[in-house]
């Protein structure tokens, strides 16, 4: 059977009773081969567990397969019922089987009520082979509850039929929830769970369409994504550009599109949402809306976006304040300032946004429960820069500040080490059963990076068995990945919570402490790969690595101890404090750049002030593999070395092993180089 | 017990044949090519072709049919009528106004056929329920070769009452329809 429609377009709904699919098979049936060329078809399979396009619902025990169905035009929508398959194998007691290949048209599915494939088998032996080539499929779940599926449902039993396919092609979208492993997915733009990808270097989208509202994807450096000349999508979700947007038909915007690459228009851009251009749009065609060029996003390192926390009332470049939240949803760079003094004022980092906070004497205590000081939300990064004193504090089962899985935060100083030591604090505080930093109860931590500052973390307790981590879960919660390599780390857990880990019952962190950490401890920490720097606990203090500095005024604690073993040297930065109220036995070397007041016990050799060595980068040796920086002239035992793409105006420091004559990084994207003595 | 009668939340849009085009249709089922242009279906006049050719397919108003009348290519049998392609690569207009009728479309297989050959049906406007008749397809294909459906206007075939479908309506006691809405079993060719 094959479909098709007169030029000007034809409809057809078919719908099937019961066990009978809408076009296919009847109770018990397989189908034969079914073709659709054209027209727009609505196919509606029985309710006791048809498929929308194939086999009919098999009681009986016979085949339910769906034969072989290809679709190359058209808008298709196929509704399976109960256990059958929108599009493919009714739902039966006897292996079937479906061939289904689509190299076109727009293509929405869903499995019926109890969990049938979108597009495949039925939710018990079904087999399939699934080919897509082209089109636009959206293969979704018959309710909000369900997932949609390419494949089969996972609950479906092994079968001794084929279960296989592809999704290839560059004028292909596919937009699901679950896509059966044994799929080979190859080419186009494919959207599982909201996020979508590009998996050719060009795509161009094949037909009129709206992105839903709920789908993100992302086009990467090197890749374009084409909306083609005869082609009118309208965006409803977000696009976020790196390599190039080509806009050769109409793209009407009513969601979200960042880009930070090339936009270029030769048809025509409508944009009634949200939209960013890193640069101006080329092009010779028509744009209408608003549409900020030209600028690096919301501010720049050098010019950030400034928002007084304490005052915020309205809505600003870059950011919305609603509800008593700051909500930032556009990548850049913004300068959040307060006054020292509490606010209410909340700050939240949207789902999929990347930005760089500096924080300067920010000091947010939220009262109610359930309600978050700092809400970095999953798949959404927040760099902090830190100046001053800022405070975080939530209401009951929060963290102080959020960082679920999924979601990233990076902690640095403002200006570099040198400022570090008197101007970049953060506390953060967790309410009832909550992390200082990470999880609130229940839940597990997301990625935490510390590089600079000096970080307090306390983890909120309840009951005296529910505490929270000070970096990492809530209670129940697992620590997520924790990165040290810079800065002095005081954490805290809550109860049987760990210091930097999990959360009370909760599994510990991943990660490794590196670099110059210097971290306090309440607990011992379990789980990350001890390289450098020091770690305080009451069991005692132990430096890791050859060499480590102090780089953010701290105290050593009279009830607690550090060894500093033979070989090992410890700089105190040049503009640190360094007290000593505690026990130091020193094998090795304590190189004091700064300033070291020794209020309490020192074993072994005394410390021993030094003149500051030269920063910068002496000489630059390129390897195939490998980037080989040299310091100058006086050999150094610890330096910090920072980088930044050549895109970007970011420092970021780098994680990288040392000498103390050199540097060695790996060879990748274009980067520039600097170095700092601590 | 499903005593349940969900409501018909709408009625299909209703078509005008006379604005469609069709000045008439032979008592033999052919429709006078000089006005065989609706305007989503539109043929080039032709004054030579056959009957059952595509410029000259044998045409029925589904509903409009007359049990006493004979219509070419067609049979009609009360409750369905079954296109009896003579041969190979015929070609059939079927017309609709919109309106909802029970009466099945079976296309039967030609008497004799080939590899590559096909049944060609256009549909314009077609309507078809076949609610409550027991395992009775709207469109049944039974063995022969393929057919190529060409979609014109809006139609529909439904076997019975469907959740999400709004137009199917259900009386208490009616029997359960376990057909496809369009109907075409693997069966050898």
């Amino acid at each position: 059977m094959i479909f098709d429609a007169v030029p000007t377009g034809g409809s057809l709904a078919a719908v099937g009773e019961t066990t009978g699919s809408g076009i296919g098979g009847c109770d018990g049936q397989n189908c034969g081969a079914i073709t659709i060329v054209g027209g727009t078809i609505r196919a509606y399979g029985g309710t006791s567990g048809a498929a929308g396009i194939g086999g009919g619902a098999g009681y009986s025990g016979s085949g339910t397969g769906g034969g072989t169905i290809s679709i190359s035009g058209g808008d298709v929508t196929a509704f399976g019922g109960h256990g059958g398959a929108g599009i493919g194998c009714g739902e039966g007691g006897a292996e079937s089987m479906v061939d289904i290949s689509i190299s076109g048209g727009i293509v929405t599915a869903a499995g019926g009520s109890s969990g049938g494939a979108s597009i495949g088998g039925d939710n018990y032996k079904g087999g399939w082979t699934v080919n897509i080539s082209g089109g636009i499929v959206h293969a979704v779940g018959a309710h909000e509850q369900l997932p949609g599926i390419i494949g089969s449902p996972p609950r479906a039993t092994a079968t001794l039929l084929p279960r296989s396919g592809s999704i290839t092609g560059s004028n292909t979208v596919v937009i699901t929830d679950l896509i059966h492993s044994n799929i080979a997915c190859e080419g186009g733009l494919i959207a599982t769970n909201g996020r979508g990808r590009l998996l050719s270097d060009h795509v161009s989208i094949p037909h009129s369409w709206c992105i839903p509202s709920n789908v993100v994807f992302d086009v990467a450096v090197e890749q374009s994504l084409t909306i083609g000349a005869e082609t009118v999508v309208t965006n409803a979700g977000s696009i976020n550009v790196y390599g190039t947007l080509a806009v050769d038909g109409v793209l009407e915007n009513i969601g979200l599109i960042r880009v930070y690459g090339m936009f270029t228009v030769d048809g025509e851009y409508v944009n009634f949402g949200q939209a960013f251009s890193a640069l101006p749009i080329g092009g010779t065609g028509v744009v209408t809306g608003a549409v900020p060029v030209g600028v690096g996003l919301a501010g720049s390192a050098a010019d950030p976006i400034e928002i007084n926390v304490n005052t915020v009332s309205t809505d600003g470049y870059g950011f919305t304040f609603s509800d008593g939240c700051l909500n930032f949803c556009w990548k850049g760079h913004y300068l959040l300032y307060g006054t020292g003094a509490p606010t209410a004022n909340r700050i939240c980092v949207a789902r999929d946004t990347d930005v760089d906070l500096v924080l300067s004497n920010v000091n947010v205590r939220v009262t109610a429960g359930d309600v978050c000081a700092f809400d970095v939300y999953p798949g959404a990064c927040a760099h902090l820069f830190l100046a001053g004193t800022n405070t975080f504090l939530g209401g009951s089962r929060t963290a102080g500040m959020h960082v679920p899985e999924g979601a990233a935060m990076f902690i640095d100083c403002a200006s570099g080490v040198a400022a570090c030591p008197t101007n970049g604090a953060l506390v953060a505080l967790g309410s009832a059963s909550s992390a200082g930093i990470g999880g609130h109860l229940y839940e597990s931590s997301g990625c935490v990076t510390i590089s600079g500052g000096h970080v307090t973390a306390r983890g909120g307790g309840a009951a005296y068995q529910y505490g929270g981590a000070g970096i990492g879960g809530g209670h129940a919660g697992t620590g997520g990945v924790v990165t040290l390599y810079g800065g002095v780390v005081d954490a805290q857990g809550s109860y049987n919570a760990e210091a930097i880990g999990g959360g009370s019952s909760g599994e510990a962190a991943t990660g490794h402490i590196s670099g110059n950490a210097f971290v306090f401890a309440n607990t011992p920490v379990a789980g990350l790969d001890f390289r450098r720097g020091v770690l305080i606990t009451p069991d005692g203090g132990q430096m890791y690595g050859a060499a480590s500095a102090v780089t953010a005024d701290t105290a050593l604690p009279a009830d607690r101890s550090l060894i500093v073993t033979n070989g090992q040297e410890l700089i105190i930065g040049q503009n640190v404090t360094f007290i000593n109220n505690g026990t130091i036995t020193n094998l090795g070397a304590i190189v004091v750049y700064g300033t070291f007041i020794n209020n309490g016990t020192i074993i072994g050799h005394e410390p021993q002030q030094t003149p500051v060595p030269p920063a910068g980068i002496g000489a630059i040796n390129v390897s195939a593999d490998d980037v080989v920086l040299a310091w100058p002239s006086t050999p150094s035992p610890v330096s910090v070395l920072f980088g930044k793409d050549r895109l970007t105006d970011r420092w970021e420091r780098l994680d990288t092993e040392w000498s103390p004559t050199n540097a060695v990084w790996p060879r990748g994207r274009q980067k520039f180089f600097k170095r700092e003595c601590p | 017990m499903w005593a349940l009668r969900i409501s018909n939340a709408r009625r299909r849009k209703q078509v005008d044949m006379t604005g469609a085009g069709i000045s008439h249709i032979g008592r033999n089922g052919k429709a006078c090519v000089y006005a065989l242009c609706l305007a989503d279906v539109c043929s080039a006049p032709s004054l030579f072709g056959e009957p059952g050719d595509a410029d000259q397919p044998f045409v029925i108003n589904i509903n409009a049919l007359d049990e006493n009348a004979y219509y070419e290519g067609f049979q009609f049998h009360g409750d369905h009528v079954e296109l009896t392609p003579a041969t190979e690569n015929m070609h059939y207009l079927i017309l609709g106004t919109g309106e909802k009728t029970n009466i099945a479309i079976r296309v039967a297989p030609p008497i004799s056929y080939g590899e590559d050959s096909m049944t060609h049906v256009m549909l314009s406007n077609v309507y078809v329920s076949t609610s409550g008749q027991a395992d009775l397809s709207p469109f049944l294909l039974e063995n022969g070769p393929p057919v190529y459906v060409t979609l014109a206007g809006s139609n529909a075939f439904i076997t019975g009452w469907h959740p999400i479908y709004s137009d199917t309506e259900k009386e208490y006691g009616e029997a359960y329809n376990h057909a496809a809405g369009f109907r075409f079993p693997l069966v050898p060719r």
